[in-house]
This record gives C-alpha cells, sequence and structure tokens, in this order.
C-alpha cells in the first residue's frame, strides 16, 4: 500500500513549457489526508480508553495479577463468563436456524415483494432494543400474555416465573439479534448463482441433493459472517440481559457494570471486561480464518 | 449405425405466462444424433422451448417425448439430459475434476470408474492436465469446454446447449464452434442447440429452426433455408438480403411470376408456392452474392435475366469481398458482394453500374 503510493508519485513528472516540474494529482496523497480526522477520533475515544481498561485491570487497586486471580478462580466471575459463551452460542444457532429459511425465500423474491420483505426486516433495527426488551418482559411476566395462555390451555396450573430467567433472555435476545443474521446471509445468499442449482438439477440431483452439494457449500460465507456478527454482539450484549436476565442469567456485560457501578469494583470491571474482549478477538481471528480457507476455493468466480 | 443418441418429439407443446404466449402451440421431430440449432431474435421462444425439453420450464400443453417416452411429467434430474449453459454453470467451489465428476458421484458410481470416465472425457475436450484447477483459473474457453466435458460424462442420449458461446470472443467463438461439431462426433447424442448466431447455427448444424415471436417460422438444414426461405423474415434472418416490393400486381407467366419494382423495370421470379401472389403480401428476395456488374448497355440475355440499373453510393472492401451499395430506386438501397479476385478495379461512389441477376435467384416470396 504504502509503497505503491510512493510509486504513483514519483512516476508521472512532467516537464511544462515553461521548465517548471509539475506533479500529477495524485488521489491516494489526499485520501491519506482524509484519514487523519477518523483515525484521531477513534484513537481518542476509543482505543485511548480501552488501553486505560487493560492498564487499570492490572493495577487496580494494586498492581499484580489479583483481578484476573479473581475473575479466574473466586466468586461466580467464571461461571458467568461461560453462561455469556454458552448463551451467544445458542442465540447464534438459534438465529441461524430460523434466519436461514428466511434468507433463503427473501433471497429469490423480487420487486415489490422483496422491498417489503426487505422492510419488515429493517424495521425491527429502527425500534429501541430497550423497548423491544421490555416488550418481552411484558409477554414474559407472570400475569402476561405467555403465562395467561398457559394457564387457560391447562398446560400449566400455575403461573410460571420465566422473569428472571435464562429462557426469556435467549428468546428477547434471539428476536434482537435476527436482522444481523439475515442480512448478512441475504446478501450472500443473492449472490449466488441460481443456474447452478438448475444445473446441478439437469445432472441428476434431486432438490435435496442439490441444495446440499451446491447451495449450502456456497453459503457458508454467509453463514460464517453472520454467525461471527451475532455471536460476538451477544458476548457483550447488554440491555436485554439486564432486563430480562437478573441474578440467575447473569452474563458478562451484566456482571461488568455492577461491579463498576454499583460494587464500584473498578479493578475487577476492568479484568472482566478484558478477558470479554479478549474472548471476542480470538473469536473474530477464527471467523478471519475461515473466511480465508473458502476464499481460498472460489473467490476468483464472477 | 444403432444408436446415436435419442429422438426427440415435441407435439403441441405449448407454454403461456398467464395470456402471454411465449411458445405457440409447437411440433417438432430431432432425429437420432442430429445436431439441430434453434436460432431467432431474443424473446422469440428459443429459450423456452429448450427449457421445456431440460424440465425447468412445464409447458402449458403438449406432448415431448424422448425415444418415445413422454417426459412432461418427469422432473429435470430423472430426465438424464445433459445441458450447457451460456454462462458454463461451473461450480465455483469444487476443482474441475470434482465438477465434472459430480453428475457420476450422484449416481453413486465406485471411485475408480468415476476417475477413469473424468480423465478420459478430460482427454476428449483436451483439457487432462487441469483437473486440480478451480475453474476461476481457467480461460473462458477451457471453462466452456469442461462445462462440455462435465454435461457429457455421464453419457446422456440428449444434449442441450443454450447460447454456450454467447460469452467468448469472435475468434475463439468459430475455434469453438469447429471443437464442439467434433465432440459431437465423438458423444452418441442428439444435440439441440441455441444461439441467435445465425453463422454459428448453420456452420455446425445438420439442421435447424427459425424461430419468431414464439413460432417456428421454418426448418430444414442450412442451405434449405437460405435458398428457399419461407417468408421475408426467413430471409433476412440468414444472410444479407435485398428486399423489393412490387408496385403493381404480380403476374403468373409460364416459368414463373413477373413483376414491377419501379416505372419501366419488369422482374422475372420464382417461388416455392405456387398460385397468385397480391402485391401487398409479396415481396421479391435477391442475396448480394447472387448479382454480378455488367455494362452499361446490356440488355438481357433472353433467358429471363434481370436488369437494374443504379448508381453506387458506398463502397468498402472486406476479406477478399467488394461490398457496393447501389441507389436503383427501388426504396432501400440494394446490398452487392463481390469476390474482389474477378473485378480489378473498385468504383467509386457516384459511378454509375447496371446490376444484373438470373430469375431463378429472384425469389418471390409471402411477408409474413
Amino acid at each position: 500500500m504504502q509503497s505503491h503510493g510512493a510509486t504513483v508519485t514519483r512516476s508521472p513528472q512532467e516537464i511544462t513549457p515553461a521548465g517548471e516540474e509539475i506533479r500529477a494529482w495524485n488521489a491516494s496523497r489526499l485520501y491519506r489526508w482524509l484519514l487523519v480526522a477518523p483515525i484521531a477520533f477513534i484513537g481518542l475515544f476509543f482505543l485511548w480508553p480501552i488501553m486505560s481498561v487493560i492498564h487499570r485491570s492490572f493495577v487496580d487497586p494494586v498492581p499484580g495479577l489479583g483481578n484476573y486471580e479473581r475473575v479466574l478462580f473466586a466468586g461466580p466471575y467464571l461461571k458467568s463468563l461461560w453462561i455469556t459463551l454458552q448463551t451467544a452460542a445458542i442465540v447464534t444457532v438459534l438465529c441461524l436456524v430460523i434466519a436461514y429459511p428466511v434468507a433463503y425465500v427473501m433471497a429469490r423474491a423480487r420487486g415489490n415483494l422483496f422491498a417489503l420483505m426487505t422492510a419488515m426486516v429493517v424495521t425491527s433495527l429502527w425500534t429501541s432494543v430497550v423497548i423491544r426488551s421490555y416488550a418481552w418482559m411484558v409477554v414474559f411476566q407472570r400475569r402476561g400474555v405467555l403465562n395467561q395462555a398457559l394457564v387457560a390451555t391447562g398446560i400449566t396450573e400455575h403461573p410460571v416465573n420465566f422473569l428472571p430467567g435464562t429462557l426469556a433472555v435467549n428468546v428477547g435476545m434471539v428476536h434482537i439479534m435476527l436482522p444481523f443474521m439475515i442480512l448478512p446471509l441475504l446478501a450472500n445468499m443473492r449472490s449466488i448463482d441460481r443456474s447452478l442449482v438448475l444445473a446441478a438439477g439437469v445432472m441428476g440431483a434431486s432438490p435435496w441433493a442439490a441444495f446440499r452439494r451446491v447451495f449450502l457449500p456456497l453459503s457458508i460465507p454467509g453463514i460464517s459472517a453472520g454467525s461471527a456478527l451475532v455471536f460476538m454482539m451477544s458476548l457483550g450484549f447488554f440491555i436485554t440481559p439486564s432486563l430480562l436476565g437478573g441474578p440467575r442469567h447473569m452474563m458478562a456485560a451484566v456482571m461488568i457494570e455492577q461491579q463498576a457501578n454499583r460494587l464500584l469494583d473498578w479493578g475487577l470491571a476492568a479484568a472482566l471486561s478484558s478477558v470479554l474482549l479478549l474472548l471476542t478477538v480470538s473469536i473474530y481471528l477464527l471467523y478471519l480464518r475461515v473466511v480465508r480457507h473458502a476464499e481460498g476455493g472460489f473467490a476468483h468466480a464472477r | 449405425m444403432a444408436e446415436r443418441g435419442a429422438r426427440l418429439t415435441l407435439s403441441g407443446v405449448e407454454k403461456q405466462y398467464g395470456k402471454v404466449v411465449a411458445l405457440h402451440p409447437t411440433d417438432l421431430e430431432i432425429e437420432p444424433g442430429e445436431f439441430f440449432s434453434l436460432i431467432g431474435p431474443s424473446g422469440s421462444g428459443k429459450t423456452t422451448l429448450l427449457g421445456t425439453v431440460a424440465g425447468f420450464t412445464p409447458p402449458t400443453r403438449g406432448r415431448i417425448s424422448v425415444d418415445g417416452t413422454d417426459v412432461v411429467a418427469v422432473p429435470p434430474y430423472k430426465r438424464n439430459i445433459g445441458m450447457v449453459f451460456q454462462n458454463y454453470a461451473l461450480f465455483p467451489h469444487m476443482n474441475v475434476f470434482e465438477n465434472v465428476a459430480f453428475p457420476l458421484r450422484l449416481r453413486k458410481l465406485p471411485a475408480d470408474v468415476v476417475r477413469e470416465r473424468v480423465e478420459s472425457m478430460l482427454q476428449s475436450v483436451r483439457l487432462p492436465h487441469v483437473g486440480n484447477r478451480m475453474p476461476s483459473q481457467l480461460s473462458g474457453g477451457q471453462q466452456q469446454r469442461i462445462a462440455l466435458a462435465r454435461a457429457a460424462v455421464y453419457g446422456p442420449r440428449m444434449l442441450l446447449m443454450d447460447e454456450p458461446l454467447g460469452a467468448l470472443d469472435k475468434n475463439l467463438r468459430e475455434e469453438m464452434q469447429l471443437e464442439i461439431k467434433a465432440f459431437h462426433g465423438q458423444v452418441d447424442a442428439t444435440v439441440l442447440y441455441v444461439t441467435h448466431d445465425q453463422d454459428e447455427a448453420a456452420t455446425m448444424s445438420d439442421r435447424l429452426a427459425i424461430m419468431n415471436n414464439g413460432r417456428i417460422v421454418q426448418h430444414g438444414t442450412p442451405r434449405e433455408l437460405y435458398e428457399h426461405p419461407r417468408n421475408a423474415f426467413v430471409a433476412c434472418f440468414l444472410g444479407r438480403a435485398n428486399l423489393f416490393r412490387p408496385i403493381d400486381g404480380v403476374e403468373s407467366t409460364a416459368g414463373g411470376y413477373r413483376l414491377s419494382v419501379k416505372d419501366d423495370v419488369i422482374l422475372n421470379a420464382v417461388s416455392a408456392r405456387t398460385g397468385a401472389f397480391t402485391e401487398r403480401e409479396a415481396v421479391i428476395c435477391v442475396r448480394p452474392e447472387a448479382i454480378r456488374l455488367e455494362s452499361p448497355d446490356f440488355k438481357g440475355d433472353g433467358n429471363g435475366t434481370n436488369v437494374l440499373r443504379g448508381t453506387v453510393i458506398d463502397a468498402v472492401y472486406t476479406a477478399g469481398t467488394l461490398r457496393y451499395q447501389v441507389d436503383a430506386g427501388t426504396g432501400s438501397p440494394v446490398s452487392v458482394w463481390l469476390p474482389s479476385v474477378r473485378q480489378s478495379e473498385m468504383l467509386a461512389a457516384g459511378e454509375p453500374v447496371t446490376l444484373a441477376w438470373p430469375a431463378n435467384a429472384t425469389l418471390l416470396i409471402p411477408e409474413e
């Protein structure tokens, strides 16, 4: 990148009739200047705070690995991280199972129907996560719609305590994360050439065989992008678990908030945050590996 | 010759989308082992017709039979037909070997049989060493050959090709035409080939059908269609045609017809059709290479040779042929193509010329 830019600046030099040297207009130099503001912004308001959190996890209240020892060996912290990973995994799998057929159908739709379906998916993003989580509280509460239905149909004798609880957190989070799975899948599936599936059919593949051997492998980039996105967002998710989860389903972000805001144990909160960050980055690196592996095969096609 | 492929019979095959008719009731019989092309402008129904044979496009009515068995109710994957797509439709996530092996693996053939057949197929498309490459690493022409190998590797007795050379440049296209033709000689399959390129169809086909507006207008050998077009559409679609419209009635004579295309110019014409023509529905078709130049005082030779005088308006030399556009006062300019070896000097625009051509190269055909 750098060396490329350098050659471009050096080579197109010309001498004007007046004898002065002019430098050709060069786009990459302008682009580099355009980067200054965003880099400064990210550095100041994103990277620096992260650095200071990581720093604090090692020095507050006393220098050493004390905070990490507590995260790993004492109290409910490790369990909370485990619950976080578990919840993120369950939410990702459920989102994938629900989103895949939806995206499959949407990818085949054209014109107005497609616009309508996309609008339905995107509209849910316009409503605040807080409001949507409260809506689920209404559904799940002791005298809520769900309990009324359960009692009325005689499935249970007494209302069930869904709140706070694991089921409510999973359902709420799947609802909120669904668009983040559908959209990458949709983008990927719309780029899959359907004539490949037709071709497989002519060659003797039943619809199921054509799906399994052709369409499904070609949709792996979409599956991995959507899953990585949902999984990473779920790891750090706060509002829904805090409203629907409570102490019985304490996810990492909620735990961090408690340590920082209520117990004022900033060192432990910083250590928990750092572990969560490390987890997220590892997942992302794993995702990159998967994508590069898939691309090695057929990125150049079309 | 025992079996050289399947016999394909279409009877009354028709396709409608709502009220739009994509294919009018069509009958067609393709002989075993034949190379048969469908040509026509886009939207003429040729891809619809191909789709009904492949099974993508269920016909609204009619019977399609392969070797006498009706296949209309059979889904594509049970028809055992091979198909080459315009964009090749190679699977981007499989290497070349796996692409060609795909139909064999679906048929659950043992691994050694698969290997042997794929390798011999790659051999016959002259690409024996590309098995490990991904399709994206091959050139367009190579991808096309792999698509061909994959369509034929399981020995289908019917091969469909949907504009397979549409995406290639001209030189490669001509090379691939010969290659596909040679390939057809090696495999025992009937080929149904769709193209909009009339040269391609004429080069490759045993017989071809010209389609327009959802109908087969005429079918036959390339020579039959070129020399005896059924109507003005066929004449213009295959090669270049000079069309003249009669200004008065069409007079029937002993050997053919006489009609006037301009004051004082009477042309002698022949027609495959017998009986009377009215001047409104008839046109005269003369191929540009049938016309020769004569001396200015040429008055005809008594054998019914047609004579027309005019002025050169454009002269172009292309690859051994002199192409003139001559204004003869008959409406649109007349094209005249002469082999350049027969004429030492090229006429310039503005020079007067006398055109002559025999009566039997003057075809009186219906407009529609």
